[in-house]
């Protein structure tokens, strides 16, 4: 009795070749299923970033009104803040709000006078001099202090014992908190939200994340259906042809595996392009709507990445997965089996 | 007493002689299909040889088992029993890998309708069972060009199949199942969906690789002209080997060809 050896597996490398050649063979049936995953990823893309970009302008849009709104209170005590000097005083790590705040009164005044020994404003280089003794801080037209009168009341007592005459604009302070004894004169630069505005706030944030819940949602299904649709296709229209290389000597790995190296190649270049193709569509049109200087200053690039790794991670794994599962079938099957399939 | 016993035993053996070379061995072969709770008898016990180098035609009325037989003796699938010897090897004993290793350079297929790969150019299709057979890339185009100005076809190597007619598609059909160049070549109709001048071209194409490379052709066929051209013909009837004969002791002009 003769010995049958095995047939031997190809090389990945061999495998490749004839991917890479198949691929290019049936380009237009390729380009085809490239781009049902690719415009399921941008769609994907496409509505989260839109729902990224909105946030970060909505976000934008509050700190730019919380600035407006502070400069608006000082510039109707002082009138206009051309020329005036103002001493400047932080307990507490300045937020966002109130850093713009300090440049935008930097770039009016021109002349911000703060004390040394003020950790909280060490990490924040400010324009404006630097005045050696808390006494210098005294001549100025006005104090802006940022921190609450908790988080100031060191400097506070400060000014009180100095008799400081001049008004003091409070970040952290509403017209609530001010009493009509105090020595201070104060100039609260916060609005205070009632508990029913306050409400209304976080039911507006809850609804607006079952919204953008809700249409990733479904944005993740059709990116799911159109992939899924387009590898299924792809891979049993082919089920004659998985039959005949099997009668031609190919091996249930050797299919596997080229289905594998295929699907590869069209879910990393799919879902690479329709994350970008997403994306850059996302933003152009965000851009038209907002302007350009608006978008740029609110999108977080980082997050935005992040969002695009994990679309393009998700395409990928889709697009194996959905290719795989009826390769392998196909592949099991008994070759006369897959011959007489008809798809 | 002893002598005296095998010269008994040496008169109930036959003469010595070389034993017949069997390529492929059929025995008892049974198919059954299940479809739900119903069972179709594909073949009830066919039993078949086919000599190294002959042209061997399978005959039979459609439904009678033919095209099953010719998928187990070309292990394309599994018998429900019985077994199947190619080249003295039982294929039940083997693995997939091994399987595979056999159909890609023990056997030839060709089918009624072609399966060629639409997208590839004849070359890459007659290339595709070369490049399984791990064959260079470079030695493999050459020897695929050799195989297609074989059947005639060596000004059509960079056509499509859709480019070409019926017959021409076949010949790419031959050429690729001559790629590796296979002991045996398994023909299921061969010229069933070829016009009759296309389909006798087809037979002296399949004649010619028999006589030129020792090649053992099986076909399954209701061709006249084919079973004419072949060495021995088997009848197959409700999945059995009824008959089998020379194409000489056969009266072509009986009520049963036509």
């Amino acid at each position: 009795m003769s010995r049958v050896p095995e047939q031997i597996d190809l090389p990945l490398r061999v495998a490749a070749t004839i991917v890479v050649q198949g691929l290019r063979i049936r380009l237009g049936r390729s380009l085809v299923t490239i781009s049902g995953v690719l415009l399921g990823i941008a769609m994907l893309t496409a509505t989260a970033t839109g729902y990224l970009v909105k946030d970060g302008v909505r976000e934008e849009d509050q700190i730019r009104g919380d600035v407006r709104r502070m400069t608006n209170f000082l510039t109707s005590e002082l009138g206009t803040l051309e020329g005036k000097s103002l001493a400047l005083f932080a307990g507490d790590e300045p937020t966002e709000a109130e850093t713009r705040l300090l440049a935008e009164l930097a770039r009016q005044t021109q002349r911000l006078l703060t004390a040394p020994d003020q950790p909280a404003l060490e990490s924040k280089p400010l324009p404006g001099e630097r005045v050696p003794k808390a006494a210098g801080l005294l001549e100025a037209d006005a104090c802006v202090v940022i921190g609450s009168r908790a988080e100031t009341a060191a400097f506070l007592s400060q000014l009180q014992e100095a008799h400081y005459g001049r008004p003091v604009a409070m970040t952290r302070l509403t017209s609530e908190e001010t009493t009509p004894d105090d020595t201070l004169y104060f100039l609260p630069l916060s609005t205070e939200l009632s508990e029913q505005e306050l409400a209304a706030q976080a039911a507006e944030k809850r609804t607006a994340r079952y919204r953008v819940g809700w249409v990733l949602g479904i944005a993740l299904l059709v990116t799911l259906m159109g992939i899924t649709n387009a590898m299924l296709m792809s891979v049993t229209e082919r089920f004659r042809e998985i039959g005949t290389m099997k009668c031609l000597g190919a091996t249930s790995r050797l299919v596997r595996r080229i289905f594998l190296i295929e699907s590869l190649i069209v879910g990393v270049s799919g879902a690479l392009a329709g994350a970008l193709l997403g994306a850059l569509f996302s933003l152009a049109f965000y851009c038209i709507v907002y302007g350009p200087a608006l978008l740029v200053g609110s999108l977080d690039l980082g997050v935005l990445a992040l969002w695009l790794l994990a679309a393009v991670l998700a395409g990928v794994f889709l697009t194996i997965i959905c290719a795989i599962y009826p390769a392998s079938v196909a592949s099991s099957m008994v070759p006369a089996t897959a011959l007489r399939s008809n798809v | 007493m002893a002598i005296t016993n095998d010269k008994l035993r040496s008169l109930f053996e036959p003469p010595a002689q070389a034993p017949p070379d069997h390529v492929i061995r059929a025995v008892g072969l049974t198919k059954v299909y299940r479809m739900g709770t119903e069972e179709t008898h594909a073949l009830r016990g066919a039993s078949m040889q086919a000599l190294r180098g002959e042209y061997l035609s399978i005959m039979g009325p459609s439904g009678s088992g033919k095209s099953t037989l010719f998928n187990l003796i070309g292990a394309l699938q599994k018998p429900t029993s019985g077994k199947v010897y190619i080249d003295q090897v039982d294929i039940a004993q083997l693995d997939t890998e091994e399987l595979a290793w056999l159909r890609c350079r023990k056997i030839g297929y060709i089918f009624q309708t072609f399966n060629l790969i639409q997208v590839m150019t004849c070359l890459e299709n007659v290339m595709l069972p070369m490049a399984y057979a791990g064959r260079e890339a470079e030695e493999a185009r050459e020897s695929a060009i050799r195989k297609l100005e074989l059947v005639g076809l060596g000004h059509r190597v960079l056509h499509k199949p859709a480019e070409l007619s019926g017959g021409q598609q076949q010949r790419v059909a031959i050429a690729r199942a001559m790629a590796n160049d296979p002991a045996i070549i398994l023909a299921d109709e061969p010229t069933a969906n070829l016009d009759q001048k296309t389909g006798e071209e087809m037979i002296e194409l399949l004649a010619y690789l028999k006589q030129t490379f020792a090649v053992t052709i099986i076909s399954a066929t209701h061709d006249l002209k084919m079973l004419q051209r072949s060495d021995r013909i088997l009848w197959i009837e409700d999945g059995r080997i009824v008959k089998a004969a020379r194409p000489d002791d056969i009266d072509f002009q009986s009520s049963e060809f036509h």
